[in-house]
């Protein structure tokens, strides 16, 4: 039998995405045993696996990890709930985590159930003002980047929040000079305060700290629209009698003298006094980033450990050379 | 010698402590300074008898006045003075006097080893025989023939005397021949009329055997410890209850109690009583100390309504005259106690107890009909007061009570009235001060008060209702977004359905209300429509009720309210 050049070539093609589509299956097996492995080997090692339960787990050849129906669970009952946690990216050697994001889609968090489990607070204050906006369960979904560069030192973080009628939010920080042992630090860390050796998770604490004070802010950009829940507000009344309506005001009070004390020019602290104000009262989308032309320290030396630079928000704002935009 | 000696010793020894027997006066048989007690016998020298009859005087300040159980206990130590002094003696009554007025008698025998106890007549036989639960109708007589009246309940509680109730002549009135069926006695007749109500009662083992005990002493006395002997008496016990929980009458019961009469009233032809409206019966099982069993009620507490509807014994005059000759002494003294049988009627079943607790409380008691015996000396009815005087005289006793409430009311009214007025410029200045809100709050506010606080915002009111998983009271200004009066829609503040009472006028479209009740917001994700079930709905005469929030709207209907409450017209 002759075959044709045609015939052969997709015969041999068949048989290449054959190989491939097995490849990928078989590929696909051997990644989720070893997913499962890791994931589970870490829950257990940290004492989570009591806290988190997922229903399955699935892995690709790419390093995709996908957990189906994850809980984070207490003692007396849910507190999240996710329909997936997809974990990408994942570069991780010898203890040291240099990429990672994960992307957390359809979560519930049920905040009057973990409310009324904890006997209730404020009858009429407080959390009672978002329940009676509707708000029982807060939905919708999350993603957080983790990513570190050794060679530059550079951290980059981002997380993104995007919920359903209710408030929307992305941040992104990029962290200059972060030193290597810093990054390594925080799962051993992380693994001693969940294990029962606390004062060798104090001690790693205590070490760690030093590499706080050579870490500085290259930039941040923050992002905020709570059209979601001005909209919901409007439809609730919080007054009991017509004309009276605030949808949800917040009190957003800053010192303009603290931002120029601070290095701000005054002109551009009562531009940024003026637009968190608007925002405070009327809502929606405003987006706050920084300007830096160089990194800034984040933390300064404290008494036992180290503590933040900034010691007020004006103070942020101004060291940061933030602006503001509604 | 020696033993005779040392129980003479040991008797002396615990008189000392508790009772010291007197041996110089013959009618003293014991006194104590400890708790102020003096025990004398009735009658002179032929006092000592089968049938003892001793009073027991107690100074009003005496530790045992008031605690049943602690004189029961004391009254028993008088087995070595009576057998002593009188041993002929098989049983005694002990009339307990406070500062010469009687409160209550203690029976006691031989048989029983001189045990004394509060016991009501019926129920308490001073030598225990099995009550003819057979026997018709004048049961009550013939039994008030054979048994002591002296044991009679005992009155523990005793309401205010209310108003004297208009006198009846009762002396003429024929008494009502009252229902064939056996009347239950006592305790025994409570019993009966509880187990026919709870008829799981007659599983109840202690229950039984009780029964068995009183009904057969004797039989039961001999086999009480021979478990193969006792239970075909018991099947026999059980039967005899059954039979009168089903022969019984199944709503009276009666009960003897002991009163003095006053004199004569020649206008009214009655020999007059003292007695309260309401009283507490306290009506005991009485228990032979060789069966104490449980697991059953000991004592029936039994709230009597209207002791004072019964004005007195009624007697005609002739009648009257003899009656107070065969009851005087030579000295001239006339003996002025009787018996006084009050047939019972209990409440219904749903209201009567479960026989299991150890005391129950029988509310709600009414007497239907009383038989007078001359008393323990010479049981024979004297007189009666029929069930149609006792109804006439309720009816008469509520009349004249409604009428004083309602006059009471009015004064009440007028006082509250001027008071009201006397405030009315001191309300509207601080109404003046107070937000439009907190006025409102206070116009459609059921309070006859000024109150702080102000009207209820949706959200707070949602919120908190959904965290607390119940209804919360609130105080609202709505605009209908439609009319009628059940589970109306809202423009404002919206999202909330309101419905009014029944009686109100039915809401109107687009009109301003404020309303006060209770909301609710029902289970669902998002944002379900409240649901306001409102107690008080008051219309709008302008826009966003204008017209409420003024302060002297407000004041003038509080004044409304309280007029309301009081069941008063302006």
């Amino acid at each position: 039998m002759k075959l044709s050049k045609t015939t052969l070539a997709a015969v041999i093609g068949c048989a290449v995405v054959g190989l491939l589509i097995g490849g990928w299956f078989t590929g696909g097996h051997f990644a989720t045993k070893k997913a499962r492995d890791t994931v589970e080997g870490a829950l257990i090692r940290s004492g989570m696996n009591k806290f988190v339960r997922y229903d399955s787990l699935s892995a690709t050849v790419l390093g995709t990890v996908t957990l189906k129906n994850v809980e984070l669970v207490d003692q007396q009952g849910l507190l999240v709930s996710a329909k997936n946690v997809v974990l990408f990216d994942l570069d991780e050697k010898g203890g040291l985590l240099k990429s990672l994001e994960v992307q957390v889609e359809d979560y519930s968090f049920p905040i009057l159930d973990i409310t009324r489990r904890s006997g209730g607070y404020g009858t009429f204050s407080g959390g009672s003002d978002l329940f009676g906006m509707g708000y029982t369960t807060i939905q919708g979904d999350l993603g957080f980047s983790f990513k570190y560069d050794d060679g530059d030192r550079v951290l980059k973080l981002k997380l993104s929040s995007d919920t359903d009628a209710f408030i929307d939010a992305d941040c992104t920080f990029e962290l200059a000079n972060v030193d290597r042992e810093l990054i390594a630090s925080m799962g051993r860390l992380y693994s001693s305060m969940n294990g029962a050796n606390w004062m060798a998770g104090i001690e790693l604490a205590m070490k760690s700290s030093v590499y706080l004070l050579t870490t500085k802010l290259a930039n941040y950009s923050l992002s905020v629209d709570t059209e979601g829940v001005i909209k919901r507000a409007k439809q609730v009344t919080a007054t009991s009698l017509p004309g009276e309506e605030e949808p949800l005001k917040m009190d957003i009070s800053m010192d303009e003298m603290v931002m120029i004390q601070a290095g701000m020019s005054p002109s551009n602290a009562r531009e940024m006094i003026t637009t968190l104000d608007k925002w405070g009262r009327s809502g929606g989308r405003i987006v706050l980033k920084s300007n830096l032309e160089s990194p800034v320290d984040l933390f300064q030396r404290g008494n036992l450990l180290p503590e933040p630079a900034f010691s007020n928000p004006e103070t942020f704002l101004a060291l940061t050379r933030s602006s503001a935009e509604l | 010698m020696l033993l005779k000696y040392a129980r003479k010793s040991a008797l002396l020894l615990l008189s000392a402590c508790l009772i010291s027997p007197v041996a110089v006066q013959a009618k003293t048989l014991a006194t104590s300074q400890k708790y102020k007690m003096e025990i004398m016998a009735e009658g002179d020298s032929g006092w000592c008898s089968d049938k003892l009859s001793l009073q027991a005087k107690l100074q009003g300040d005496s530790p045992l006045v008031g605690d049943s159980a602690l004189l029961g206990n004391m009254l028993s130590r008088m087995k070595t003075p009576i057998q002593n002094d009188c041993p002929k003696a098989s049983s005694a009554v002990i009339k307990v006097l406070v500062n010469g007025v009687e409160k209550e008698r203690f029976a006691g025998s031989s048989a029983n080893g001189w045990v004394f106890s509060v016991q009501p007549k019926t129920s308490a036989p001073s030598v225990p025989a099995p009550t003819p639960a057979s026997a018709p109708q004048p049961v009550a007589a013939s039994s008030a023939q054979q048994q002591s009246p002296a044991a009679t309940a005992v009155p523990v509680a005793q309401a205010t005397p209310q108003e004297a109730p208009a006198a009846v002549d009762t002396a003429e009135q024929t008494p009502t021949a009252y229902p064939a069926a056996v009347v239950g006695e006592g305790y025994k007749g409570i019993l009966v009329r509880v187990i026919r109500a709870k008829p799981a009662l007659l599983d109840n083992k202690g229950l039984v055997r009780w029964w068995t005990a009183m009904h057969f002493p004797n039989e039961y006395r001999k086999v009480a410890n021979q478990e193969f002997e006792l239970a075909p008496l018991i099947d026999s016990g059980k039967k005899s209850l059954q039979q009168a929980v089903g022969e019984w009458d199944p709503h009276l019961v009666s009960l003897d109690y002991g009163v003095r009469f006053g004199e004569y009233d020649f206008d009214r032809s009655i020999f007059p009583m003292d007695l309260s409206d309401e009283v507490t019966l306290s009506v005991q099982r009485p228990d032979y100390h060789w069966n104490r069993v449980q697991g059953f009620t000991r004592v029936f507490r039994l709230s009597l309504e209207g002791m004072n509807y019964i004005t007195g014994m009624p007697m005609t005059r002739e009648a009257a005259k003899q009656f107070v000759a065969q009851r005087t002494n030579r000295y001239g003294d006339v003996d002025r106690d009787v018996v006084m049988r009050l047939f019972i009627r209990l409440p219904d079943d749903a209201a009567l107890p479960d026989g299991v607790e150890s005391y129950a409380n029988i509310e709600n008691a009414q007497i239907e009909y009383v038989e007078f015996y001359s008393g323990r000396k010479a049981p024979e009815k004297v007189a009666s007061i029929s069930q149609d005087i006792i109804a006439k005289q309720r009816a008469e006793v509520l009349a004249a009570r409604e009428a004083a409430e309602k006059e009471r009311k009015r004064r009440e009214a007028e006082e509250e009235m001027k008071q009201l007025m006397a405030r009315r410029e001191q309300d509207i200045a601080v109404l003046g001060k107070v937000s439009v809100s907190a006025r409102l709050f206070n116009f459609i506010s059921p309070s006859t008060e000024l109150e702080r606080g102000s009207l209820t915002s949706l959200r707070k009111a949602r919120g908190y209702a959904l965290l607390h998983e119940k209804p919360v009271t609130v105080s609202m200004l709505v605009q209908s977004d439609g009319g009628g009066a059940t589970d109306v829609p809202t423009k404002w503040p919206g999202l909330l359905n309101v419905t009014i009472p029944q009686d109100a006028k039915p809401m109107e479209s687009l009109r301003w209300y404020l309303v006060y009740g209770d909301l609710i917001v029902p289970q669902g994700e998002g944002l379900p429509d409240a649901i306001l079930r409102a107690t008080e709905v008051y219309e709008c005469q302008a826009e966003q009720c204008a017209d409420a929030s003024a302060p002297e709207a407000v004041v003038d209907r509080k004044v409304q309210q309280s007029m309301k409450l009081l069941g008063v017209e302006r």
